[in-house]
């Protein structure tokens, strides 16, 4: 399964999020400061990937 | 207000079992049974600071916190009580084992039990504990529960314990471990990983309509091993949990739904909720059981409708990623994998599914090997079997798999890569959330027959009977200068 690591833009702390919401629109929710964003408003991602 | 109602009336004149009943048998042993008695917060980590030290030291007692706060953060009227299946010896006596029989015995018993199923029985809700106090509407608020957040990069708090639900029009329950995150008093998004429960809920969304669950927050442990068994679509999963009670599961009709979907009369706390089509929720990260955080994702949620409990009830927490956990799935699968194999060859000794691999993902298989090739047959008889099983080794009687330094042994000594490896590709499950390959290896480490092979060495067995420590070693104030 195709994972992402997504930085919180509020508190910088990263967390592992499902490709699945990459791109899907939703809104993630950082697990530390429960700060909603979108991922692309990540402060970072590492999406790095290999089959 | 809470509805009381009066709690009397058990059928068959003694206690029926429960939570509650079961810890009443082991409370007075501090080996396994302890107590916290100061204010905890579930969601500060107050709960799995002191599971996780107790586990460090070694030590693995069910543990009740008397006093924790609830997700308002306020006292909350249910202790926790966490790390029930901590040991084998405690799940063999919820199997109706000895303490003494906690190794391969256990597998057999799990599987004798599957199969002596109880019908359940329905009671009315007068005589249901766990309809003791009912909360409908805006009272139905599951932050009134000490829900714990286990781990750092948790989402948040969880509730850990099963979920009972039935396809439309179907006559048979399944229950299954979920998680359900509270993201509010009457909201909660779960995950499901077990394909019956899975295929439940998407019969009911496929029609368009709201999928009635009951969360069942603490029953007697027998309860809970009896419904991780891998039974066939169709089987009603309350009557195998009455086998492992060794007295059918009383059942009651629900508050929500009355007659048409029946709950645990004897269970300590539930949850009525109806899973919402076609709606998803952000869930997860989760610690889980193969030590890493399941990533964060859409899920379905429910909309709670009722809560109810007994009197005195008691809220249970499976403590993730520990022994709590690894081993409450992995006697199950012990039990599956010896089952299923006892019927297909017949050859099967000992299954043992070692910490070392959470108790999911490595099956230790003895067999009593007449012939090459029945290690292999095995090894893929257990993966095709056991959904997340990823290594399957096999070995001779003669190698305790219990013991993972003679496993190992046997894999270092009698196999040969080239020959004794398989590598079986693209079997990963549909629903495995993990970041983990698709593929699947068995490693035949018996010992080749079909070739000039060396032996294990050894003492010989009768000298090692005839030469008694006691008698033969110095007492230690001799031995010493």
């Amino acid at each position: 399964m195709r994972l992402f690591w997504s930085t919180c833009p509020k508190c910088l702390k990263a967390f592992v999020v499902e490709w699945a919401l990459r791109h899907a629109g939703r809104q993630l929710i950082c697990p530390y400061c429960g700060n909603r964003y979108l991922p692309d408003e990540s402060a970072a991602i590492d999406d790095r990937y290999a089959e | 207000m809470p509805k009381a109602k009066r709690t009397s009336g058990q059928a068959g004149g003694g206690a029926p079992r429960s939570l509650s009943s079961y810890l009443d048998l082991i409370r007075d042993d501090p080996a396994e049974f302890r107590t916290v008695s100061r204010t905890v917060n579930p969601l500060k980590f107050d709960v799995t600071a002191v599971l996780e030290q107790l586990d460090r030291r070694g030590e693995f007692p069910t543990v009740q916190f008397e006093n924790p706060l609830n997700l308002h953060g306020e006292p909350s009227r249910f202790p926790i009580v966490a790390n029930l299946w901590a040991t084998r010896e405690r799940c063999a006596e919820a199997c109706g084992l000895p303490r003494s029989e906690a190794g391969r015995q256990l597998g057999s018993r799990f599987a004798e039990l599957v199969g002596r199923k109880h019908e359940p029985v329905v009671v009315s809700s007068d005589n249901a504990p766990v309809q003791a106090h009912v909360y409908q509407g805006e009272k139905a608020d599951m932050w009134m529960l000490p829900a714990v957040r286990h781990f750092e990069m948790d989402l948040g708090a969880v509730l850990t314990m099963g979920l009972v639900a039935h396809a439309p029009g179907e006559n048979f329950y399944n229950i299954t471990f979920t998680k359900t995150f509270p993201e509010s008093g009457r909201r909660g998004g779960f995950t499901i990983h077990t394909p019956h429960m899975t295929r439940m809920w998407k019969a009911w969304e496929r029609r368009g309509e709201r999928c009635p669950v009951a969360n069942v927050l603490g029953h007697h442990p027998g309860f809970w091993l009896g419904t991780l068994t891998n039974t066939p679509w169709g089987d009603n999963e309350y009557a195998t949990a009455g086998g492992f009670l060794q007295e059918p599961v009383r059942l009651v009709p629900s508050v929500t739904w009355g007659k048409d979907f029946l709950v645990p009369a004897d269970a300590e706390i539930i949850i009525e909720g109806e899973i919402v089509p076609g709606e998803r929720t952000i869930v997860n990260p989760f610690g889980d059981i193969s030590l890493q955080y399941q990533a964060q994702q859409l899920a379905p949620y429910m909309e709670v409708t009722a809560i109810t409990h007994r009197e005195n009830a008691v809220f249970q927490d499976v403590f993730s990623g520990h022994r709590d956990h690894m081993l409450l799935g992995s006697i199950a699968r012990e039990g599956t994998i010896f089952d299923h194999l006892k019927q297909k060859l017949g050859n099967v000794v000992a299954v043992h599914m070692p910490f070392s691999a959470c108790g999911r993902y490595t099956a230790y298989i003895s067999i009593k090997k007449t012939d090459e090739g029945q290690a292999k047959q095995a090894g893929l008889q257990a993966i095709a079997h056991v959904p997340n099983l990823h290594v399957a080794v096999v070995v001779d009687e003669d190698i305790d798999v219990f013991n993972e330094e003679q496993v190992l042994w046997a894999v270092n000594f009698q196999v040969d890569p080239r020959r004794d490896i398989d590598l079986i590709k693209n079997l990963r499950p549909g629903n495995d959330p993990r970041g983990i390959g698709s593929s699947r290896v068995i490693i035949d480490a018996t010992r080749p027959t079909h070739i000039a092979f060396p032996t294990r060495l050894r003492v010989p067995p009768e000298d090692l009977e005839r030469v008694r420590l006691e008698e033969w070693l110095d007492p230690i104030e001799r031995s010493a200068r």
